[in-house]
């Protein structure tokens, strides 16, 4: 892994992954996206434990992706986790899913969401806002510097 | 019972006084008189010794006393005073008093008296003094003490033993009557009865208050049944409130999670056919085949409805779930706002905008707003037809309350279908006129239904349409104005 990952992608629908891949590809951002399927491979990646024992917290992705419909643990938790510990609670996150509901939109801003976007149904629109999204968090935002992970 | 006592005792007790009071004057009269004859017959004997101051003859006849047991002394003094014999003959002279003149009778030291002028025809001779002791009179007195007091010791045992028998006949069933009033209220024993007792007065009280005592418990038994029934129907109606409510909160959490999953579930596969659809309808603009470019274009014109129609479908069933709060909004500021969002939609538009001062009122501004929203949407729709558009936003007096309406010059709709106008995907126009869910009406329905408000309509086809509505907080708010 020499190139470091700038999005962690947390997405279980075969679908949905594709098209996710395809509207990023479209922005040329594919090629730095890791993917885990569930909450838990997720959690691996991020805190550098499991098949991730390898990584280091010093290589946080620059953002991520999170569908809250997941298996084994569910994207609230997810967040929960990763924004409750001072090791990655710098990464921002971005909430991806398919629903408006009132109650998901608290909870994710409950535990620290950095945004939250409702997939449009439209795939124009969704093309759009990937490349949006990676040029926003990839190009103009400012990283957490890695004092920020203590 | 000591009341009866002492009353008999007193009554008794003055009357015997009475008595005694009346036999001591009478037996002091008697003496008196009895002595006055002793004196008379004495005096007469008498005469001839005192006449001729015979000592003998005197004291003879005074000898004579002695059958008279009272008689302590005699005398009998001559014409010049001088004592001429004594009874008893034993007794010095100094023992007699001093003579004095006329009938003088009196009582002395424990004693009676007299001093009798003797007469011999028609000439005084002598006086004659006699002293009788009173112990007759004393006799008597003592008798009649002991007879008042057995009187008095007799009167006093028959009183207590009528108070005894009168308490039994007459206190006795009252304070049986009392304990028995006493035991039902304090113990609430209805079935306690009185003692029944002869035929007399209080005979007939205690048995119409055995018969009220009667009736009282049977009433108590009816209401007891009564209010058992009453608790078990009590209990039935808890039972099955519990169990409705319990079904009623299941089935809103089913129906929870089912918008949830429409929300989340349904969308997905609708964001997949759209993508797919897009991705070869950039496929057929290489292959050129235009038909098929078309049939692709209708596939995603019906994601976009359905899409459209799951948003309206998820408003409307979180219409309510929330909770409906309650302040003071200025409604002008709710129009002013619905309007400006609109802005991208209408720039292109002629529209008149003819709004009114309404008032403030007490509502969620959130959910009026959207009453505002989606009736001024649909003002703006319908007359999209006209060269310009009017609508009139303002408030009127409607059936003694106030009521707000949303005018328009637009297409209208046939008033034949105005019910079915608020219905959940109930449609007047046809879709490819006006597009639309037929939702916004129905969202626009409940949210003045948990208002406690209502909302009606008037038109005539292609002559505009008139919406008004009302709501508990505007009628009875205040104008501000």
């Amino acid at each position: 892994m020499n190139t470091p990952v700038e999005i962690l992608l947390v997405e279980d629908n075969p679908t949905d992954l594709e098209l996710t891949l395809l509207a990023l590809q479209k922005h040329k951002l594919a090629n730095k996206v890791h993917v885990a399927r569930d909450g838990e491979e997720a959690l691996d990646f991020l805190f550098c434990r499991g098949v991730h024992g390898g990584r280091s917290f010093d290589n946080p992705p620059r953002v991520v992706l999170l569908d809250l419909k997941l298996p084994k643990i569910d994207g609230l938790e997810v967040l929960r986790q990763l924004k409750e510990d001072p090791r990655t609670r710098a990464v921002p996150v971005v909430i991806m899913t398919s629903s408006n509901q009132q109650r998901d939109m608290v909870e994710s801003y409950k535990f620290g969401v950095n945004s939250y976007i409702q997939k449009p149904i439209n795939f124009s629109d969704f093309q759009d806002i990937m490349g949006q999204l990676g040029y926003y968090w990839l190009a103009i935002n400012q990283p957490p510097p890695p004092a920020a992970f203590k | 019972m000591l009341a009866m006592v002492l009353t008999g005792g007193s009554v008794l007790l003055l009357t015997s006084m009475a008595f005694m009071s009346y036999g001591v004057i009478t037996a002091r009269r008697n003496l008196t008189q009895n002595l006055n004859i002793l004196a008379e017959i004495t005096a007469a004997n008498a005469s001839a010794a005192l006449l001729f101051e015979e000592p003998k003859t005197a004291n003879e006849i005074l000898s004579k006393l002695q059958a008279e047991t009272t008689v302590i002394k005699a005398a009998l003094y001559t014409r010049d005073h001088k004592l001429l014999a004594h009874y008893p003959p034993t007794m010095p002279d100094k023992n007699y008093p001093a003579i004095e003149t006329g009938i003088i009778s009196r009582f002395r030291a424990g004693a009676v008296e007299i001093f009798y002028p003797v007469h011999e025809g028609e000439r005084w001779v002598g006086t004659l003094y006699l002293q009788s002791d009173l112990s007759p009179l004393y006799d008597r007195f003592r008798l009649y003490i002991v007879i008042v007091g057995a009187v008095m010791l007799t009167a006093i045992a028959i009183i207590l033993l009528l108070a005894n028998w009168l308490q039994r006949q007459i206190s006795g069933p009252i304070l049986q009557l009392a304990d028995t009033a006493r035991a039902v209220s304090e113990k609430r024993d209805y079935t306690v009865r009185a003692k029944a007792v002869g035929a007399d007065e209080l005979g007939a009280l205690t048995e119409a208050f055995n018969h009220m005592l009667n009736q009282i418990q049977e009433r108590e038994a009816a209401l007891r049944v009564s209010q058992s029934e009453l608790q078990e129907l009590n209990r039935e109606l808890e039972e099955r409130v519990l169990l409705r409510t319990s079904e009623l909160a299941s089935t809103n959490k089913e129906l929870e999670a089912f918008t949830y999953s429409v929300s989340h579930d349904l969308r997905a596969p609708l964001r997949h056919v759209d993508a797919f659809a897009q991705l070869a309808q950039e496929q057929t603009v290489d292959s050129g085949s235009p038909e098929l470019r078309k049939y692709v274009e209708r596939i995603r014109a019906g994601v976009q409805n359905m899409g459209r129609l799951i948003d309206d479908l998820l408003n409307l069933s979180r219409v309510g779930r929330g909770e409906v709060v309650q302040q003071s909004v200025s409604l002008n500021a709710l129009v002013d706002e619905v309007i400006s969002e609109m802005r991208p939609e209408i720039e292109n538009r002629n529209i008149k905008w003819a709004i009114g001062r309404l008032p403030a009122a007490a509502c969620d501004p959130g959910l009026i707003k959207q009453v505002f929203a989606n009736l001024i949407a649909n003002a703006v729709k319908y007359t999209r037809p006209r060269e310009q558009a009017v609508i009139t936003i303002d408030v009127e007096a409607v059936d003694g309350t106030r009521a707000i309406y949303v005018r328009d010059n637009g297409v209208g709709f046939d008033s034949r279908y105005k019910e079915k106008l608020f219905g959940v995907f109930q449609r007047l126009h046809r879709a490819e006129e006006f597009e639309g869910t037929g939702v916004g009406l129905a969202i626009v329905k409940r949210i003045l239904d948990l208002h406690g408000g209502r909302i009606w309509a008037a038109s005539e086809l292609d002559k505009g349409a008139t919406f008004w509505f009302t709501f508990r907080g505007l009628a009875t708010q205040q104008s501000k104005n």
